[in-house]
């Protein structure tokens, strides 16, 4: 298990709204994957802050120069950097502007300092250099272990419920601090995210999942109650514990205060007001994941993505949606590849990636077997009436793992129809073959679905013979049998497709008198539908 | 006096031509037809025979029972149907058993042919024969000796030429009722007019015979061979009988082939005479055959009276006309009396009524 040390701050100075064009905006972003003194190397606090850095220039309002990414600096580095901050800021007070300055860490940290390699950068010289700054906003947002003492430092708790932690602050002046854990609690890296999991919902709040009232831009109030839930439901079960995102605010001015204007991008994906359930959203082909949030039914979400190429999952506890997108769309639901969700922690090992049952009906011709038992036929001057007989089958499958099914099927192979003329009225020989077995299937695809399958059971062949007078007789012979087939399914809507497929099968059921044995299958090609669950 | 309608020319031409039904020679190949314990259209000539499975309990052949055994069916088949007959055969011949088939070209006895069957555990087997140039007429045999035997299939057909290889079967001359070109041809030596071409027969004229016979005609013939001129005692041929000439006839009347009772309109009395006719069923929802016999005198003519020679009844003025059974043939155009039904051409491939019996023969009204 990876423990790492995240915390995140917010510190706010706000001054009563100034013009738009009065407000410049600084940003000083700093990541470090340097371990300090017993610790493990970071895995993504740096692609972190290059993430944080790009949603900050795309959705943030930033001028994309007053950005400044700090990658594994030494203390000294970043005291320098905050220190060119400092002197922006002041040029820009001496001229005659409001300045709004966000700082954002990645790393390792103590309740004492920020661990930058080696080295520490003490929390108290931080808050200092930070908080003597002219700007009249000052953001703050550490992503680092026990982030929790900073905010402690000035007197906060961790925030039991967030939103009205936070609106009830921002209602009165003061100073904010949010720490995404608090002073005594780790915070965590995800592989599967390639992100921390605070800086991940941060980021994807930002994008627009956040923006609870629908007004295009995502406000500090907004953006913490979405990161809050989110990280505190996604570290619930992990191996280290629940990570509580902490705030502490002290604010001047009832206004609201926007973090990012995912609206204003020209690239978005939208999720239909329909959709529910979790989504992801995946940059391709790198298969980073962009956005992973909660969405529920009633409300379509816009989620800000850079331009490119998306894979957007949605997935109910029956299924997931899998859609192939670009920034700019829609997501239409009902063009998305349905399959069984893959739940670990399904008991049983019912379900896999992908519908979790799947149902089929099909019909179809195939060819009749030459052997023994038809030569035989063919030697006491019998002809053949039919080229081919009729196959119809019907299965049910449950899906065991993301490829493969298992389950059973009925079938019928229609059987041939032998003549012998007679002076009288002619012989005529018949069957049919009716089959009942298990059923495995192996597939992979999303909208065409490429499958081959193996089927085995027992069959039943019904022997009917009509004799020269018109007496029919009719026997029943108990066999085996197998079949396979290998098709494609193309799935049309999300539950139901259509199918089609070349079959074969063997059931040597039917014997005669002389000791022959009639392979009753058929080598032919079926089609029908697909309906999966 | 022989009075013959020009349409019976084609019919009859027809069939003695040959014929197969679809290439098939043999009647019931499959043994499907029984008459009883018996099978109808197979003559056993020694020993019984029963029904048997073959490869399906509900598909009978025939077993050969006992040590020796023999069924044969004489068939029509002639040199105009082809000259190359294809066997297929599927029997159950135990190894203790021996099964021949033979050939009797013309049906007269003599055997042209004589294969044994090598086939058992329902092996097929598959032969040709090249027939000689000219044959009327194949008698088909099967003997076994021995142990076990069961035959399902004995299919005989007509293939192309070029399917059979090596010398033709080589026959003698011709049996009576075959047809003929000269004298040579025939077993006989004699070969007479027919009533559409020559047939080997006993005669041409009465010089032919002797002990007071005259030249009639033969009054039945097997189906493959046609009637043909024999010698007879004069006046032996009953009312209805088949005949040759008047001087056959006991009523000295031989109208239409058959012993008749009237010549013309003045024998009865200014009612028209002519041939009665016979309905015969077929009981498959066709139009019956309609059987023609001898002459006698319509409805309405001058009764005959108590002892005089009658056809049916109608002739009589007690209404009552006495005499054996008439049996004739549904199956030919031509009247034509029979004892069985082998003795009817076509019969081998109709299947529908063949030798029946339609009227009286020989009749005396009471």
């Amino acid at each position: 298990m990876r423990t790492l040390l995240l915390a995140a701050f917010v510190l706010l100075l706000v001054v009563p709204p100034a013009r738009a064009d009065d407000v410049v905006s600084y940003a000083l972003v700093v990541g470090s994957n340097a371990p300090g003194p017993g610790q493990q190397r970071l895995a993504f606090a740096e692609d972190d802050a290059r993430e944080v850095a790009a949603v900050l220039r795309e959705l943030g309002g930033y001028d994309r120069d007053r950005v400044r990414l700090v990658l594994h600096p030494s203390p000294a580095a970043l005291l320098a950097a905050v220190a060119a901050i400092e002197r922006d800021v002041a040029a820009e007070v001496a001229a005659g502007r409001q300045v709004r300055v966000f700082f954002y860490y990645s790393g390792h940290a103590k309740a004492s300092g920020l661990s930058l390699g080696a080295d520490e950068l003490a929390l108290d010289t931080l808050r200092t250099r930070l908080f003597a700054t002219r700007a009249t906003l000052t953001v703050v947002v550490l992503d680092a272990c026990q982030s929790g003492a900073f905010s402690r430092v000035k007197g906060a708790e961790p925030a039991a419920d967030f939103s009205f932690n936070s609106k009830a602050r921002l209602d009165a002046s003061g100073v904010a601090v949010l720490a995404s854990s608090t002073g005594s609690e780790l915070s965590q890296e995800s592989d599967y995210l390639r992100s921390s999991y605070f800086t991940h919902h941060l980021l994807v709040g930002l994008r627009g999942a956040a923006d609870d009232n629908h007004d295009g831009a995502v406000s500090l109030d907004e953006a913490y109650r979405y990161t809050y839930h989110q990280t505190l439901v996604a570290t619930a079960a992990t191996a280290v514990g629940s990570q509580h995102v902490s705030v502490e605010v002290d604010l001047k001015g009832a206004g609201e205060i926007p973090l990012s204007f995912p609206e204003k991008t020209t690239k978005t994906l939208t999720l239909p007001a329909e959709a529910e359930g979790h989504v992801l959203v995946v940059r391709m082909p790198a298969r980073a994941v962009t956005a992973e949030l909660h969405k529920a039914k009633g409300a379509a979400i816009a989620v800000a993505v850079a331009p490119g190429r998306y894979q957007v999952l949605v997935r109910t506890e029956t299924q997931v949606l899998r859609c192939s997108a670009v920034g700019g769309d829609t997501i239409v639901l009902e063009r998305c590849a349905s399959e069984a969700p893959l739940n670990n922690a399904t008991k049983g090992g019912g379900a896999g990636l992908g519908p979790a049952y799947h149902l089929s009906l099909v019909v179809g011709l195939g060819g009749f077997r030459d052997d023994g038992y038809s030569q035989r036929l063919d030697d006491f001057g019998y002809d053949p009436q039919k080229p081919v007989g009729e196959h119809l089958a019907v299965a049910a499958l449950r899906r065991v793992h993301r490829h493969v099914l298992v389950g059973g099927q009925l079938g019928l192979l229609g059987g041939e129809d032998w003549r012998r003329g007679t002076d009288l009225e002619p012989l005529d020989a018949s069957w049919a073959t009716y089959t009942a077995g298990g059923l495995g299937r192996l597939e992979i695809g999303g909208t065409l679905v490429g499958y081959a399958q193996l089927g085995a059971g027992l069959a039943l062949t019904r022997e009917r013979f009509r004799d020269q007078l018109g007496a029919v007789t009719s026997d029943l012979h108990p066999g085996v049998y197998v079949d396979g087939a290998l098709g494609v399914d193309w799935m049309i809507g999300a539950r139901w497709g259509l199918t089609a497929r070349s079959t074969a099968s063997y059931a040597p059921s039917l014997p005669n008198l002389i000791g022959d044995r009639h392979d009753t299958g058929l080598f032919g090609f079926d089609v029908g539908v697909v309906v999966q669950r | 006096m022989r009075k013959l309608m020009p349409v019976f020319v084609l019919l009859v031409a027809a069939t003695s031509g040959g014929a197969t039904d679809c290439g098939q020679i043999i009647d019931d190949p499959g043994f499907d037809v029984w008459c009883g314990d018996s099978l109808c259209r197979w003559a056993v000539e020694k020993g019984e025979v029963a029904r048997a499975a073959t490869w399906h309990e509900a598909d009978r052949g025939v077993e050969l029972v006992g040590p020796e055994v023999s069924i044969a069916q004489l068939t029509e088949v002639a040199s105009s149907d082809g000259r190359c007959v294809a066997f297929d055969l599927v029997a159950d011949v135990a190894d203790d058993a021996e099964v021949h088939l033979q050939l009797d070209v013309f049906g007269d006895g003599s055997i042209e042919l004589d294969e044994r069957l090598p086939t058992s555990d329902w092996r097929a087997l598959s032969f040709r024969v090249r027939m000689p140039d000219f044959y009327q007429g194949v008698r088909f045999r099967l003997t076994k000796r021995g142990g076990h035997a069961v035959l399902a299939n004995i299919g005989a057909s007509i293939a192309p030429d070029a399917e059979c290889v090596g010398v033709a079967l080589v026959v003698g001359t011709r049996p009576n009722g075959v047809t003929c070109t000269e004298d040579p041809q025939c077993t006989s030596g004699t070969c007479a007019s027919g009533f559409f071409h020559d047939v080997c027969g006993e005669c041409k004229t009465d010089a032919d015979c002797s002990g007071g016979t005259i030249c009639g005609q033969s009054p039945i013939a097997d189906a493959h061979v046609d009637l043909y001129p024999a010698c007879v005692v004069p006046g032996s041929a009953e009312t209805n009988a088949g005949c040759g000439q008047d001087a056959q006839c006991a009523t000295g009347l031989c109208e239409g082939g058959g012993c008749a009772v009237c010549d013309d309109a003045a024998d009865c009395g200014g009612a028209a005479c002519a041939s009665i006719e016979y309905s015969v069923p077929h009981g498959d929802g066709r139009a019956p055959s309609i059987v023609k016999g001898a002459s006698h005198c319509a409805a309405g003519s001058a009764a005959v009276a108590s002892g005089g020679a009658c056809v049916d009844d109608v002739d009589c003025a007690s209404s009552a006309c006495v005499g054996a059974p008439l049996r004739m043939c549904s199956t030919f155009w031509l009247p034509r009396r029979c004892d069985d039904d082998l003795d009817c051409p076509g019969y081998g491939f109709g299947a529908e009524a063949a030798c029946v019996t339609v009227g009286t023969r020989g009749g005396v009204c009471q």
